[in-house]
């Protein structure tokens, strides 16, 4: 480039220099900020760290592997408990296995469970064979838990059960029927 | 020859520390953009009111028409409102908001190069020289492409580095060298004719 093109630059640079900004047209920023205040920005989402992702799924696990492991100590002592309780008219033993049922039920809120309303006495002492029978005070309902595996069949023979007493006119009782980590029928009061 | 032509305009402050008493009026871009992105708007109007002259100056040497200029920069100041929380604070918000207006001006050409609107032709009739002079040299910037044009726009109009102009471009810095320098000769061969006329 020759000492003249480079001056010739220069001015030429001088020139648009001082040829400046134009100034925007006075409407454009309030327009913009009418749009702006129109489309309210969404909470920013907040980048997590690296970590995080795989600890949170860590813990995920490891309440899974908790909860599961509470799951079957959960049935068990409630199973002892209503076993122990039983249905005397001992309030606090009436009461307890109710109340470690509901806890119970909260952890095992996916568990099978149903009320059979009718059930004869000799159905009911039939799925409880094994359980000790303890009968309820008037006007109470019975829990009776199960192993999971058999709450389908147990379910079915005291509807069926129900079923017929209600057709021969005979007294049945309200039975709520639950699936549970126990290793044989438990019979208790609700 | 200065590559970079710094202008007396009202820039941008250094990123600092907010000190509890900072007006808006002197809070830097970024830290004026890291509050729009939690939703302050009034922070957004700062940004609004320091940057509208020059990317409406940048807009309209680019694309030549003032109703294209307008909708490039509003339309830029709206799209950098909805991405703001994507603007990384590692970058600078004026290099940022150039580029975005900048894409603008481009698909404004391409645009109307599909749609062949013609041109408004304006022509001024003045006896004033230095009058005459800046519409001799805002005609021989006309006669630039687009992509040298906006390289002499955000280097000797707007006063942006080699480096910002190129980021702001979104070309290497050496491309814009490149295109200054052709595009300064073709300015000032062009500027030849019309004093030769």
């Amino acid at each position: 480039v020759s000492e003249n093109g480079d001056n010739d630059q220069d001015r030429l640079s001088r020139l648009l220099r001082e040829e400046g900004p134009v100034q925007a047209p006075p409407d454009l920023a309030p327009k913009v900020m009418r749009h702006v205040r129109a489309e309210p920005r969404r909470a920013p989402r907040r980048r997590l760290p690296s970590f995080v992702a795989p600890a949170a799924a860590a813990l995920v696990l490891i309440a899974g592997v908790y909860g599961l492991s509470r799951l079957g100590t959960a049935g068990q002592s409630s199973a002892g408990s209503g076993a122990a309780g039983g249905v005397s008219a001992a309030a606090p033993n009436v009461q307890a296995p109710a109340t470690s049922h509901a806890n119970g039920g909260d952890k095992l809120a996916h568990a099978p469970s149903t009320i059979v309303r009718g059930v004869p006495q000799d159905a009911l002492r039939h799925q409880a064979l094994s359980a000790s029978l303890r009968f309820c005070p008037a006007n109470r309902t019975y829990n009776l838990w199960v192993p999971v595996a058999t709450f389908d069949t147990v379910t079915q023979q005291l509807f069926e059960a129900a079923k017929t007493a209600s057709a021969t006119g005979t007294p049945g009782f309200d039975v709520r029927v639950a699936g549970r980590a126990v290793a044989r029928p438990t019979l208790t009061c609700r | 020859m200065s590559d970079a032509v710094a202008l007396t305009l009202p820039y941008a402050r250094p990123a600092g520390a907010y000190d509890g008493s900072m007006r808006l009026q002197d809070a830097s871009d970024e830290w004026l953009a890291g509050r729009a992105a939690r939703g302050d708007a009034p922070a957004f109007e700062q940004l609004v009111l320091r940057y509208q002259d020059r990317l409406y100056t940048l807009a309209l040497r680019v694309t030549l028409s003032e109703p294209d200029a307008r909708d490039c920069v509003q339309e830029g100041f709206i799209s950098a409102w909805r991405a703001i929380d994507r603007f990384r604070g590692d970058a600078r918000f004026s290099t940022w908001i150039y580029r975005i207006v900048v894409r603008k001006a481009y698909d404004a050409i391409d645009k109307r190069k599909r749609t062949a609107e013609p041109m408004e032709e304006i022509v001024v009739a003045t006896t004033d020289r230095a009058a005459d002079d800046r519409l001799d040299l805002i005609a021989a910037l006309s006669t630039l492409d687009p992509e040298f044009r906006a390289a002499v726009v955000a280097c000797d109009i707007v006063g942006m580095s080699m480096d910002e102009a190129a980021e702001a471009l979104g070309v290497p810095a050496g491309t814009v060298k490149s295109r200054l320098s052709r595009a300064r000769e073709r300015m000032a061969a062009e500027l030849e004719g019309h004093r030769a006329l």
